[in-house]
């Protein structure tokens, strides 16, 4: 009778751990390595605060150590059983050579501050530019997967700034590293960066809900 | 001097920050403004959402490519020796019309950059929605601090480059809104969201950066291959992949 108690209550606990594990795996593996820290959520709020919605909290990209991603294999199949779930794996590990140490602490809005400092030398030729010097706020425009609305600010009838009041700003949740490995190239953690630029390059500026709201902002300048 | 106008459907800006002609802005004005005209000229001619315009004359089949001008030609002939070089994944022909600004853009800006060189100008960038040409070096005598946008947050840079008499491209998901499709099959290109790709000019760097794209997780393994070219890959989970040579443009100051 004894016998038969012990070995129901160790089978159930293999059981159950074998289960609390599956389920930690499923739920917790990608998100949770990428995320590991929320250091730099409050100084992003804190920068900006004048906008009328919240940024994503940096921390979901944001990590000072770069590391290097080892999939651990091919898991097309991870839906086909439970079996699978342990190939979702994902190897990280730390390269603790690089010398990429950034600090954190503080993410600069760049848009804000360096492509367009105030202080540029504006000519002192009066001019006549495109538009009446001013700050214009553009409509709201659909981006698809959110809102976009911009303000263009104008000093002696030309663009000296464009800040983005609103913006799509939740990414995809769960999508998983998968496939193919690039075993000899160096990957990171993407995060901000505090340090000053003269220019961004990006593919924001050509969407259509961006030319939307600038188009519109600056009309009423004109 | 640095002015910005929206053109093309992008915003546009051009800054020089030479010292020789410091005492006459006219002249910079006038060289900036000759950057504007001659954007304006490109977009008259190579625009698809202009009617007017000399491409889209060719696209209804009013004026055949022999006849079309020779910057028309110059074109199509580009596009086609970047479809031969990237496997195809480079195409202007879509759904039976010609949309040749995967190469109009980079071409430009680099045209561009030779007028404001031809008007006696050497420190100075142009940059047009994101691609640049940065000439010389910056106001504080040092490359150019070119940064990438971080395509989850907008407000942010996640990496910042210097350059000098190179160009440096980034193609991307637009803020979610897909716009780059994978001409072999019409998928939209999902897994990578945006490509930085760093060439001795923003033609080199801008035709091979939409292509590299629309390759997917392959696209920096073909920048890899590809001789004095490096690019900086970011995908949806926010994971940048570098190639072997990114870092010697990186600055951390």
């Amino acid at each position: 009778m004894l016998f038969v108690l012990r070995k129901f209550f160790v089978s159930a606990f293999v059981i159950f751990s074998f289960a609390a594990y599956a389920i930690h795996e499923r739920f917790a593996s990608p998100e949770m390595t990428l995320s590991p820290t929320a250091t730099t959520g409050d100084s992003a709020q804190t920068q900006l605060v004048l906008r009328p919605v919240q940024t994503m909290p940096t921390a979901q990209l944001a990590t000072a150590t770069p590391v290097i991603i080892v999939p651990a294999s091919v898991s097309d199949d991870a839906e086909d059983g439970g079996s699978d779930e342990e190939q979702e794996n994902i190897s990280i590990a730390v390269a603790t050579d690089t010398p990429i140490i950034i600090p954190t602490s503080t993410p600069v809005p760049p848009a804000d501050t360096s492509v367009s400092p105030t202080d540029t030398p504006v000519p002192t030729a009066t001019r006549s530019g495109q538009y009446a010097d001013g700050e214009y706020v553009g409509p709201v425009t659909d981006a698809w997967y959110g809102n976009m609305q911009v303000k263009a600010v104008v000093q002696n009838g030309e663009i000296v700034d464009v800040q983005f009041l609103d913006y799509p700003h939740d990414r995809r949740t769960s999508q998983r590293i998968n496939s193919i490995a690039m075993p000899y190239l160096t990957r990171e953690v993407i995060q901000a960066q505090s340090a000053r630029v003269n220019l961004i390059s990006g593919a924001t500026l050509t969407s259509r809900a961006f030319v939307q709201s600038l188009s519109a902002a600056l009309a009423k300048s004109q | 001097m640095k002015q910005t106008r929206l053109m093309m459907g992008m915003p546009i800006t051009v800054e020089i920050v030479d010292t020789v002609f410091a005492a006459s802005p006219d002249k910079e004005s006038a060289a900036i403004q000759a950057v504007f005209d001659y954007f304006a000229y490109v977009d008259a001619t190579f625009s698809t959402y202009k009617d007017t315009s000399e491409i889209m004359r060719i696209n209804r089949g009013e004026l055949a490519l022999d006849d079309a001008s020779e910057d028309m030609r110059l074109i199509f002939a580009l596009a086609e020796q970047t479809k031969r070089e990237t496997d195809g994944y480079f195409d202007i022909l879509h759904n039976g019309s010609y949309d040749p600004s995967g190469v109009v853009k980079g071409w430009a800006i680099d045209h561009a950059a030779a007028l404001l060189r031809q008007h006696g100008f050497q420190n100075f960038y142009v940059d047009a929605g994101g691609d640049v040409q940065a000439a010389g070096k910056n106001e504080d005598g040092e490359n150019w601090r070119v940064g990438i946008r971080n395509p989850f947050n907008i407000d942010q840079i996640v990496k910042v480059v210097g350059v000098s008499d190179m160009g440096v491209a980034t193609s991307g998901t637009s803020i979610r809104g897909q716009h780059i499709y994978n001409p072999k099959n019409s998928a939209p290109i999902e897994e990578i969201v945006s490509l930085t790709v760093i060439g001795a000019n923003i033609y080199e760097a801008d035709r091979f950066a939409t292509p590299a794209f629309a390759m997917g997780r392959e696209g920096i393994l073909f920048i890899e291959a590809l001789a004095g070219f490096e690019g900086y890959m970011i995908d949806c989970n926010g994971i940048a992949t570098l190639t072997s040579g990114f870092a010697s443009y990186t600055r951390h100051d």
